[in-house]
């Protein structure tokens, strides 16, 4: 592959407004006592308002487990974490709960078929959140309808259950869900990765028209391939550790760390050269000695 | 959820070497090879519900050589494959073509007949690896039976083999593997673990059915290229089948896009991915330009 | 859910059957023809126009008995019913929400209970608090309770540990809020399906503890106690006992059928049902809007 010069400074040294997610050497361990294992390392990234950041780790890397501690659902050992101006460290369950109503961050589970509750209909599922935050039926109603044609769902599919939805539309109802009371900041766990060509097509466009709207965008995947295209910065984790972190099309082009490099060599392209199998075993051997 | 067992795949017989599957051919090419793998015009209906849900695919595949299904769930592409393995689900009937492996007409083939080629002639790997082995046997000793049914070798042979396999499959402490248990090994080293009994019995076309859908990119990559590799060692010839067209690029010498049941456009892949003529294939060729790597990548004439 | 209810057939004749049993207890003492206490000579009398269900061994009209006793009978299970489902099943809710402490109490609470054994209990109790069919009720209820307990935590354990929960969390939902809008429909269905299981077995246990002398005394009447009364001269009168039987027969297979209807309209499937009948009666209706539209 050519390593084309990009235009530089245009895609990741923008100065940016105030973050809305800082984390800073954050630790997370997890187990009890006596078989506690570490699950993040020293992990710092931020977030800037309508950029979309992608968080990129395979099964183990702690990705899961970041996005866990940013929610408040995982305790964090050590480091601090910034939401939306806001140094939660140290928060209990009212001061959380209190963070949440006030809808500064939203999360889209993987598995929209599980992440809505199966005996609701849409339309419920979709207040749901403003329901919470103390908005008035009608308010929330409104609201839900007005948001519709943005996720390019039909007012038809409110009495509607999840699981007469095509798995299309429930993603988009999921992601309808966490956008409906205009968080700041919304994470997504491979919210595509389900879906065909075509949904999938669709999802992402959706949430690019969000980032002209300043929604800050994490998006969580194991596949580099998956977020290159719609990601302005993204970070890798490796083994509980951010190992590198740049605009995607370095991160593509000049890759730095090992892990990194094996990551883009290993996603699968149309028109790159087929012919990279011994640089990976070689990514392989270095990464595993 | 798929009913086929290992078992299936490694069915009990012992006279293993019937006529036609006889093995006279070891991997050596002559000039026009014949196809080992003959797919013509084939169309599947579902007798319940008394619909046609393929209709008409058509494929050859010669030694070396490496053919990818693209398509999305329900486009046909599993039915496809197994209708080429002889393991229909019921209810669904081959009502239209044939199927050929290595000059035989499937469609003629008794289930015992049928039996002794899988295996030896024709294997598969199919996308969730668990779900093939025994969680209480060793997995080394599910891989072992394979080869003592179908090559007919005593135990301790067959157990030599089996490491040998684990060990061709690039597994990195195939005596250790060859003890453990499937709860063991994370979803790449089973996915491992499977081509190895897939290709115990030295078949000579295996079919991957999304067989690293479910698996961590990195690890994908791996499995991709020990199918490669195998290729090129072997002469296997591959039947890749995937949702995903970057996929099937990365293997394939001949492309089929499917949906529906229908195929919708066919070629060499580098044609496909360079001038795709249905708006299908375009739609799943634009997803990867603008939303993924090859947004970053020229597009290279040739590679 | 109560239109969903009645929209079965099933839920219609379940209610229909629970109206007229709640109409006998409430008016049945006001019905009695005769003195349910009043004993005569004609004792096992033949059904006549005077008795129409006879008379019993000490030539009490039964019909009068069966009536005035439907009020305690009735009273008695649901009492049981009541006391269960509120000591267990909310306890089994909350034990899920509550965090480690109060799980770990009620845990032990609920194994304590099932190990004690039931007849020697309610004689404890009984001895203690005196000897009242309130008072025995509520035991008994208490004794019931671990299987609410049970049913209900277990529903619950299977919610809490979904993504839809964890996503109203996420939302900055409240437990009080999770459990009206996420729990209670999930734990109700088996939770009313412990209720009317109860609810039968409690004319059971209201007439084993009227036997033994427990709760209501004896000359007063109640459909278990003229069960196990007429049981005794069945070799006088092989039919008596027909009639108490059928009573109880078919309250319980009330309750229970009640008890399935409430499963099969909440829930997914529920929804689907009343749904089906919805899209069946809009095209009956004429032009229907379009079929879901799948991608």
């Amino acid at each position: 592959m050519t390593a084309q010069p990009t235009q530089e400074g245009a895609a990741g040294t923008v100065r940016r407004p105030d973050p809305v997610l800082e984390v800073t050497a954050l630790e997370v361990h997890y187990g009890p006592r006596r078989r506690r294992r570490r699950a993040l390392h020293g992990v710092s990234l931020s977030v800037a308002p309508g950029e979309t950041l992608g968080l990129i780790g395979e099964t183990g890397s702690g990705k899961s487990t970041l996005a866990r501690a940013v929610l408040g659902l995982a305790t964090a050992s050590a480091g601090s974490l910034v939401i939306g101006g806001e140094d939660v460290g140290g928060y209990g369950p009212r001061q959380w709960r209190g963070l949440r109503r006030r809808g500064v961050v939203q999360y889209v589970f993987q598995d929209p078929l599980r992440s809505l509750d199966p005996d609701l209909a849409i339309e419920e599922s979709l207040a749901e959140p403003l329901l919470v935050q103390g908005v008035a039926r009608q308010e929330a109603a409104e609201r839900v309808r007005a948001f519709l044609p943005r996720v390019r769902l039909s007012e038809e599919l409110l009495d509607r259950l999840p699981g007469e939805l095509s798995g299309g539309q429930r993603q988009r109802v999921a992601v309808a869900r966490a956008l409906v009371a205009e968080p700041r900041l919304v994470i997504l766990d491979e919210p595509v990765s389900a879906l065909d060509s075509a949904n999938r097509v669709q999802i992402l466009e959706i949430l690019k028209e969000l980032r002209a709207d300043g929604v800050a965008l994490v998006f969580i995947s194991h596949d580099l391939g998956s977020v290159a295209g719609i990601a302005d910065r993204i970070a890798v984790l490796h083994r509980g550790e951010l190992v590198e972190t740049g605009a995607a099309a370095d991160m593509v082009n000049r890759p730095q760390h090992p892990y990194t490099r094996l990551l883009v060599g290993s996603a699968p392209t149309l028109h790159g050269a087929p012919a990279r199998r011994a640089e990976r075993e070689a990514l392989r051997a270095l990464l595993h000695a | 959820m798929t009913t086929l067992s290992k078992n299936t795949v490694a069915h009990r017989t012992r006279k293993d070497l019937p006529g036609a599957a006889s093995g006279d051919l070891p991997g050596g090419a002559a000039a026009p090879a014949p196809p080992l793998l003959a797919v013509r015009d084939v169309r599947i209906t579902d007798r319940v519900h008394d619909r046609e849900i393929v209709h008409g695919v058509d494929f050859e595949l010669t030694p070396g050589r490496t053919v990818g299904i693209v398509g999305e769930s329900g486009s046909g592409k599993t039915l496809t494959c197994r209708a080429a393995l002889g393991i229909l689900p019921p209810h669904f009937e081959i009502t239209g073509g044939c199927v050929e492996i290595d000059g035989t007409d499937t469609g003629t083939l008794t289930p015992a007949r049928w039996t002794a080629l899988r295996g030896a002639t024709i294997g598969a790997v199919f996308q969730d690896p668990a779900s093939y082995l025994n969680p209480s046997v060793r997995v080394g000793a599910q891989i072992a039976e394979v080869v003592r049914v179908k090559k007919g070798l005593k135990r301790r042979e067959a157990r030599r083999r089996a490491l040998e396999l684990l060990e061709a499959v690039h597994l990195r402490d195939p005596e250790l593997v060859y003890g453990q248990y499937a709860y063991e090994l994370s979803g790449g080293m089973l996915q491992r673990v499977l081509i190895a009994a897939a290709i115990a019995a030295d078949p000579r076309v295996l079919i991957a059915d999304e067989a690293t859908t479910a698996l961590d990119v990195t690890v994908q990559a791996e499995i991709l290229d020990l199918l490669a590799d195998l290729r090129e060692r072997t002469g296997l010839a591959l039947v890749v089948v995937s949702h995903d067209l970057a996929v099937v690029a990365q293997l394939c010498d001949e492309v089929l896009v499917m949906r529906q049941g229908e195929v919708v456009e066919r070629g060499p892949t580098r044609s496909v991915l360079h001038d795709p003529r249905h708006a299908y294939t375009r739609l799943l060729i634009a997803e990867h330009e603008q939303y993924g790597l090859d947004k970053f990548l020229t597009p290279q004439e040739d590679a | 859910m109560v239109r969903r209810i009645l929209a079965l057939t099933s839920g219609r004749i379940a209610v229909a059957v629970l109206a007229v049993v709640a109409l006998l207890a409430l008016l049945g003492p006001l019905l009695a023809p005769q003195d349910p206490l009043a004993t005569s000579d004609n004792t096992l009398a033949a059904v006549s126009g005077g008795h129409w269900l006879g008379t019993d061994y000490l030539g009490r009209d039964t019909l009068s008995r069966l009536l005035d006793g439907s009020r305690v009978s009735v009273l008695g299970s649901l009492e049981v019913a009541l006391t269960a489902l509120v000591v267990g099943a909310i306890p089994g809710i909350l034990s899920v929400q509550l965090g480690r402490t109060f799980e770990w109490i009620t845990l032990r609470l609920a194994d304590t209970l099932v190990a004690l054994p039931f007849l020697l209990f309610a004689v404890a109790v009984i001895a203690l608090l005196g000897n009242g069919i309130t008072q025995a009720m509520l035991v008994t209820g208490a004794l019931v309770s671990p299987l609410f307990y049970r049913v209900a935590r277990a529903a619950t354990l299977a919610v809490a540990r979904s993504q839809y929960v964890e996503a109203a969390i996420v939302s900055g939902a409240s437990t009080g809020w999770i459990v009206r809008r996420h729990v209670w429909g999930k734990v109700l269905p088996p939770v009313a399906v412990a209720f009317a299981q109860t609810v039968g077995t409690g004319f059971v246990i209201v007439s084993s503890l009227t036997f033994l002398g427990i709760g209501v005394q004896p000359p007063a009447p109640t459909w278990g106690g003229l069960l196990a009364s007429d049981l005794g001269y069945l070799s006088h009168q092989p039919w008596a006992p027909l009639a108490p039987a059928l009573l109880i027969t078919v309250t319980v297979w009330a309750c229970n059928l009640l008890a399935d209807a409430v499963r099969d309209v909440s829930g997914e499937a529920g929804r689907t049902l009343v749904n089906h009948r919805k899209a069946r009666a809009r095209r009956r209706g004429g032009a229907g809007p379009a079929p879901a539209g799948g991608a």
